[in-house]
């Protein structure tokens, strides 16, 4: 498996029981909660800076990968080998699942992810273009037709798996995945990504680094 | 109805002391902060973050699989904090819910694919549907049943919920074997 195309810049904190795989960009002060997967399987993935994605978030570049091969890849990738004796975790490399499917060896559409986006638990995520401010919630899902603008809500469960454009500001919510506006922007969660970015790493492994911030915000278009 | 035994491979889950059976497949960040009570069984792919803030669980509570435990988050004023999370003793949470309650009672049951909302209160001898969605901040009345998205009160329940759920985390553990 191909690490070198994975980079973090300064000052993001990227747990290493996140599952990254190809060429994925992380902008500075993003975080990544651990169990987190995101799979650049057909072309890269940029994410923006200070981004908050909370465990079991699934985002990918799929492709024209089918149904079929992605709910395997899914599962695929869901387990890792148990954890070695006395509970510690086991070395980082046998945390990798050996899958089918060669993440970063085609050169699709890149996904482009903005600034000050929240994934809560469990989002799943394919869409290629999504602003910044947004906050999707726990466990919806965003199939790859969909491009989200700036300031959107996606609710918990909701579902947009047809071509679909968010402008800026709506908020999607309910069963039936009723539309509104909304007056002000989501609040960006610094104070959470500060005391986040505080509190990890003393808990977990991280991945290193290995890009200093640029001068132009990574993902602003 | 007499419950079906439950077969795990014993190589799979670690049994301590106290006859807590966690799995080896869940992710216990920050372990140090995280207290189990007794024969509770932390079941496969299961997520609890001790790590943002002290977890507490009291006797025969039952979590499911890939269900996810997280302390909730607060602004204040000034500064910021995660709630410590507790749970009472009894309380069985279904596969694939999402916990972000301040604090569960004691003989709660919780559905499979429930989203609890952040800083929820859920009291004694209530239960939550299976996936329903309780808005942050919610407080759940001890003897309720929820249900929906958004959650709503759709039924009282019987005095006896405390019997009936001390019977089926017990049954649970008994059943749960290894092999």
């Amino acid at each position: 498996m191909n690490y070198d195309s994975l980079r973090i810049a300064k000052g993001a904190v990227v747990c290493a029981e996140a599952d990254l795989r190809g060429d994925v960009t992380v902008g500075a002060s993003t975080i990544i909660h651990p169990k987190v997967r995101i799979f650049a399987y057909a072309g890269p993935i940029v994410i923006g800076d200070g981004c908050l994605i909370e465990e079991q978030t699934v985002i990918i570049n799929r492709g024209d990968m089918s149904d079929e091969d992605l709910a395997k890849f899914m599962k695929e990738t869901e387990t890792r080998p148990p954890q070695t004796r006395g509970g510690r975790n086991a070395p980082l490399r046998s945390l990798q699942v050996q899958t089918n499917y060669v993440c970063g060896k085609q050169q699709g559409e890149t996904l482009h992810i903005g600034s000050y986006n929240v994934f809560e638990v469990g989002t799943h995520v394919e869409s290629l273009k999504i602003g910044s401010n947004n906050v999707f919630e726990s466990k919806c899902k965003l199939g790859q037709q969909v491009t989200v603008g700036d300031g959107c809500v996606v609710s918990v469960f909701c579902v947009l798996d047809k071509e679909d454009h968010l402008d800026n500001m709506t908020v999607v919510y309910g069963p039936g995945n009723q539309r509104r506006k909304q007056q002000d922007k989501p609040m960006p969660q610094t104070q959470q990504l500060e005391f986040l970015a505080k509190v990890l790493p003393n808990f977990h492994n991280l991945k290193k680094s290995n890009v200093s911030p640029s001068p132009e915000p990574i993902g602003k278009k | 109805m007499e419950q079906q035994d439950i077969f795990y491979r014993k190589s799979d889950y670690i049994e301590t002391a106290n006859n807590n059976k966690v799995s080896r497949q869940s992710v216990l960040c920050g372990s140090q902060n995280i207290v189990l009570g007794g024969k509770t069984i932390i079941q496969n792919e299961c997520i609890i973050r001790g790590d943002l803030a002290n977890v507490r669980f009291g006797r025969q509570c039952v979590i499911g699989s890939k269900s996810v435990i997280r302390p909730p988050f607060k602004k204040f004023t000034k500064g910021v904090a995660f709630f410590p999370f507790q749970m009472g003793d009894h309380v069985m949470v279904g596969e694939g819910s999402i916990v972000n309650a301040a604090s569960i009672g004691s003989y709660v049951n919780i559905g499979k694919n429930v989203v609890i909302g952040r800083r929820s209160f859920i009291k004694d001898c209530s239960a939550i549907a299976d996936n329903s969605v309780l808005p942050p901040e919610t407080v759940v009345p001890p003897f309720t049943l929820w249900a929906g998205n958004p959650a709503k009160i759709v039924a009282e329940l019987p005095e006896s919920t405390q019997d009936i759920m001390v019977d089926l985390t017990r049954g649970y553990f008994h059943h749960f074997v290894g092999r």
